[in-house]
């Protein structure tokens, strides 16, 4: 016989580093029960009936913490929120009780197409109007609060006449939400777009954001030949993005830190280590913290 | 149209162009006028790619048959004419073998549309409902008199599939042998059954006539219904060997009898209820 202490949605996700759950490691996870803060999976990862993604995610959800990432909503489309959808996400936090629920500032589906990316959309007062009523709906049918993530962008476009903080913000006071804040996504777009990262995250309503994350990126250029990046999550997290997060803790203190890591999985070893970095970072920081107190 | 969704709809066009180009006078890159092609190429290769890499998942067989390259390529042309339609991806990929029945450029391989019908019944299965299967035991010991009129549970992942070429026999040495056996056409039709009772998905070869017997009873028709329905195409199945595989697959989660019926022939009855249930 075996006890099983099933982790309550009053278990919060601490505020320390966890990973993006994949199939690949749900033995290591289960056998190895290692020290880890939490773990996020994606939503429509565990929207069919049964099998063994759910055996294997009830398991782990008795004994962690859960973040349920959906990336199927479409927030940032022009037609309506697909209610079907919708009410799939809503049995999916039913039956797995997470801390946070998150959802993306973008656009997938568009007339009953699923185009499987995280499109960019133009920050107009049209698109304001569409993402928080939007929003709205998901937060009212979910009956919680979501988190909203910033997007990595590869073009611009010509109608947008607002900036994406500005956006973001917005809708944040407008609907009530939450943020997520991609640190990489920040990144990939300063230097896509030609912006100080830095000053991004000094604007940004850090206020508002409850969970981080970070992956990797891999390196392109464009027509004119500018580097451009693309958010893979295929790596490491790159340098110049973890002292981008050493920024966003200092200003917003501990939050809890996801390291994605959803293409050329590596092993449990490896992707742990990778949390592992980030724990030691936020150690760190409080270390200086305590110092300049 | 809102000038959002006319937007949204000159996107998703531009992401299934065959020329590769990016939608007009919407986007720029870097700075307003910077040529967007590139950038934009970016979410059209995530969106193909992506998808690709689903569907090698799915149908590692087929890609075994057709090579990795080729089938990139012909994938290509699948998800440009059927891109999926719903967020939840482990759906996609059920019309890629009707699609192969029409692609013309694999009409030398006829039996390869059948292959990813087989595989696409193991993706199913996977994500199928869960059920307790039926102990094999509870077979033994239902008296005779009630064994023609037994009707079956079946688990929700059951599928089974019947074929005019030897799929089963492809798919086993595509799968599991190192050095692929040449399958002789001499074979002929297959048919097989596909069921995940607890973790893994189970494929097995079927005796001739038990896809009969088993789909008839998936139809919830009694053994005796789907007896004559079975001897109908093989006259030799032994029927309770047949139900045996079911039994020690988990294929079946539950079994009860009803009445008989006024209209069954005294025969037949007899014919059925003498087989024993061991």
């Amino acid at each position: 016989m075996t006890l099983k202490k099933k982790a309550s949605l009053a278990d919060p996700i601490p505020a320390r580093a966890g990973v993006g759950l994949k199939p690949e490691h749900y033995r290591d996870i289960l056998d190895g029960r290692p020290d880890i803060g939490w773990f996020e999976v994606h939503a429509e990862n565990y929207m069919e009936k049964g099998g063994p993604p759910h055996h294997y995610l009830t398991a782990i959800r008795e004994r962690y913490p859960l973040s349920v990432h959906g990336v199927g909503l479409s927030i940032g489309a022009a037609g309506p929120i697909d209610l079907v959808h919708l009410v799939r996400l809503k049995r999916v936090c039913d039956r797995y009780e997470p801390a946070l629920v998150s959802e993306h500032l973008a656009w997938s589906t568009h007339e009953g197409t699923f185009l499987n990316d995280l499109l960019p959309v133009p920050y107009t007062q049209e698109t304001l109007g569409r993402v928080t009523e939007h929003i709205d709906i998901v937060q009212a049918t979910l009956k919680r609060q979501i988190l909203l993530e910033n997007p990595s962008t590869y073009v611009r476009f010509d109608d947008s006449d607002m900036s994406e903080i500005e956006f973001i913000a917005a809708v944040v006071r407008s609907t009530g939400c939450g943020l997520l804040l991609d640190v990489n996504n920040v990144f990939v777009q300063a230097t896509n777009h030609e912006f100080d990262a830095a000053r991004y995250i000094d604007d940004f309503p850090l206020d508002a954001v409850q969970e981080i994350h970070l992956g990797g990126h891999a390196h392109d250029c464009d027509d004119d030949g500018h580097p451009l990046l693309i958010d893979s999550h295929g790596c490491p997290v790159a340098d110049p993005v973890w002292r981008l997060l050493e920024r966003v803790i200092a200003r917003a203190g501990r939050r809890p830190i996801l390291i994605e890591w959803d293409n050329d999985v590596p092993t449990w070893e490896r992707l742990h280590r990778e949390a592992q970095l980030a724990d030691a970072l936020l150690a760190k920081l409080e270390v200086c913290n305590v110092e300049a107190r | 149209m809102s000038r959002l969704g006319e937007m949204q709809r000159e996107f998703a066009k531009a992401i299934f162009d065959r020329e590769g180009n990016a939608p007009d006078g919407l986007l720029h890159g870097r700075v307003a006028g910077s040529a967007p092609r590139k950038r934009f190429a970016v979410y059209r290769n995530n969106v193909i790619m992506s998808l690709t890499d689903v569907l090698k998942a799915y149908f590692p067989v087929v890609v075994r048959l057709v090579g990795d390259k080729f089938f990139c390529a012909m994938v290509r042309e699948f998800i440009l004419a059927h891109p999926p339609t719903s967020p939840i991806l482990s759906r996609y990929g059920s019309g890629l073998a009707d699609f192969l029945d029409e692609f013309e450029p694999v009409a030398d391989l006829p039996y390869l549309s059948d292959v990813a019908r087989l595989e696409w019944c193991q993706q199913r299965a996977y994500h199928a409902g869960d059920a307790q299967p039926l102990a094999p035991s509870a077979l033994l010991g239902i008296p005779e008199v009630d064994v023609p009129m037994l009707r079956f549970d079946f688990h929700p992942s059951i599928h089974l599939l019947s074929s005019r070429h030897p799929v089963f026999s492809i798919w086993r040495t595509n799968t599991f042998d190192t050095d692929v056996k040449i399958i002789d056409g001499s074979i002929g039709a297959e048919s097989a059954i596909v069921v995940r009772p607890q973790f893994d998905v189970l494929t097995l070869r079927l005796p001739e006539g038990a896809f009969e017997l088993f789909e008839t009873l998936m139809g919830n028709a009694t053994l005796l219904s789907a007896a004559e329905r079975a001897e109908e195409r093989n006259p030799d199945l032994e029927l309770f060997p047949a139900l045996a595989i079911l039994a020690d697959l988990g294929a079946l989660v539950g079994v009860k009898v009803s009445e008989a019926e006024p209209m069954i022939s005294a025969q037949s009855y007899q014919k059925v209820s003498h087989e024993r249930l061991h």
